[in-house]
């Protein structure tokens, strides 16, 4: 990763552009962040967005190339879409994270921050990407068509993907089903996000126990093409749970989608339409489930056969 | 009493036979199984619960004899598009023109299908659309939604003026990590 650090730093800190900058009333806000000693900074591109991070830290870039969008390529100007300012605390002192609004985390723990800014921006790429909709799901592809697993963080779903990828599936995503206008669902090939831990830790200290794990590492690919789906898994994890799938109806799985689509209230016109198309050709089914690697397998012949069916 | 189907402020996506309706006064999202689809259809201002009961029987195609409570049906599934917000008013009098032009045919095994599931389950599902932090994955200390369209800026001035503070206590009773644990869920 290191070896993309000369394309990742930019020679000019990126600047908010002019027409997204605050309102005059708050101007004293970015003023203080603007005259802060910034020491280095970025400007990339993903899904079409610019995107700038400032640091007051240059060393801290070399973290943050673990945490960039997939796909995410150097930008060529420093005028960007969002802008996010990083200050790295010394010794016991606070890591502070800001975008153009005010403050959104503030931690002793470098990891911290970096997770924070890491979600934020995902959360701000998904609710601003205008061609593509970004469901909250897990994805693997199996013969050609994708497996698709919405659920909300900590539903299981990561555990699910790895066990599928270590069944053979090609993986495809553990954050994001994102799908265009035809109903295709792309890749959104991050590392996986693996949470080590006990389930009754505190939510607080989840974050500190999270794992990235190249998929290479569980002995699996990623998938490169958009698919279009066939089969979308509505699974909530129950300890011992036996697998009796059931069907749910086109509609019933629509709602599966919706309820974990980001721009849901923003533009629910727009996500109908696509979600439509997605569940137009695809088995639905929903289930409490047990461990992942029981259920992987079942999953994996659950749609062979019923591509084999509607063949 | 007419039930009459409510039609503003909503988005409409026919999927095969069920019908998705996104309420944009409340956020929330209804699948319509195509029992209760036909029934919405119906509710344009000119039908009585009898009069849709008896559109549902012929098309229905209920053998003589045999003892079928559509008007209960009927009327349950009115109750319960009433109970989502999907009814706009009863009227007395039937209008001379109908309210709204959705009356549409569903295929008869559809509604059949549903007409038999629809004694035991709900002909509705319901959801409330999430907001974009709510769909987001995540710690849950995750903070406010990313802004998107325009929505109000905040006047309150930033804690920026000075370095990172450190007048808070650093956390240090953390008890240290434990190696490898088990993983679980994420």
């Amino acid at each position: 990763m290191s070896d993309r650090l000369p394309l990742l730093v930019t020679s000019n800190l990126p600047q908010l552009k002019p027409s997204l900058a605050p309102p005059s009333e708050s101007i004293t806000k970015t003023d203080n962040l603007d005259n802060f000693p910034w020491e280095a900074g970025t400007a990339f591109i993903s899904y079409g967005l610019q995107i700038g991070i400032r640091v007051n830290d240059p060393d801290v870039l070399i973290g943050l190339l673990d945490y960039l969008p997939p796909g995410w390529e150097p930008s060529p100007l420093p005028v960007v879409d969002k802008l996010y300012s990083l200050i790295v605390g010394s010794g016991n002192q606070y890591h502070l994270l800001y975008d153009e609004e005010g403050e959104l985390e503030r931690t002793t723990e470098l990891d911290g921050v970096l997770h924070a800014l890491d979600s934020h921006l995902r959360l701000w790429i998904g609710a601003s990407v205008q061609d593509l909709l970004f469901v909250h799901a897990g994805v693997v592809a199996w013969h050609n068509r994708a497996i698709v697993i919405p659920g909300r963080s900590f539903s299981g779903k990561t555990t699910l993907v790895a066990a599928l990828v270590k069944a053979g599936a090609t993986y495809y995503s553990d954050e994001y089903a994102v799908f265009d206008t035809n109903g295709l669902v792309h890749p959104y090939p991050r590392p996986l996000s693996v949470r080590q831990g006990k389930r009754d830790m505190p939510p607080a200290r989840w974050r500190d126990r999270i794992r990235t794990c190249p998929v290479t590492e569980l002995g699996g690919k990623s998938g490169t093409k958009p698919l279009s789906v066939g089969l979308i898994l509505s699974a909530q994890y129950q300890s011992g749970a036996q697998w009796h799938p059931s069907l749910i109806s086109p509609g019933e799985a629509l709602l599966a989608l919706l309820d974990n689509t980001i721009v849901a209230r923003i533009r629910p016109q727009f996500a109908l339409s696509i979600l439509a198309v997605v569940v137009s050709d695809t088995l639905a089914i929903q289930a409490k489930r047990g461990e992942a690697q029981d259920v992987a397998v079942a999953l994996l012949q659950q749609l062979e056969q019923w591509l084999i069916a509607n063949s | 009493m007419i039930p009459v189907a409510r039609s503003k402020k909503l988005l409409i996506q026919e999927l095969g036979e069920e019908v998705i309706v996104y309420d944009q006064e409340r956020n929330t999202t209804h699948c319509l199984n195509s029992l209760a689809a036909r029934v919405w259809y119906c509710c344009d201002g000119q039908n009585t619960v009898e009069d849709i009961a008896k559109i549902l029987e012929e098309e229905l195609e209920i053998p003589l004899g045999e003892s079928v409570d559509l008007r209960g049906t009927v009327s349950r599934i009115v109750n319960e598009l009433e109970s989502f917000h999907l009814i706009e008013e009863y009227l007395l009098q039937p209008t001379n023109e109908p309210k709204i032009s959705r009356r549409r045919m569903m295929k008869k095994a559809a509604l059949v299908s549903a007409f038999a599931m629809g004694a035991l389950f709900p002909t509705i599902k319901s959801i409330v659309a999430p907001a974009p932090a709510m769909a987001s994955s995540g710690p849950p200390r995750t903070t406010r939604p990313p802004r998107t369209t325009e929505p109000p800026r905040t006047t309150r001035p930033p804690r920026t003026t000075e370095p990172p503070r450190t007048t808070r206590p650093p956390r240090t009773t953390r008890p240290p990590r434990p190696g490898r644990e088990e993983e679980t869920e994420d």
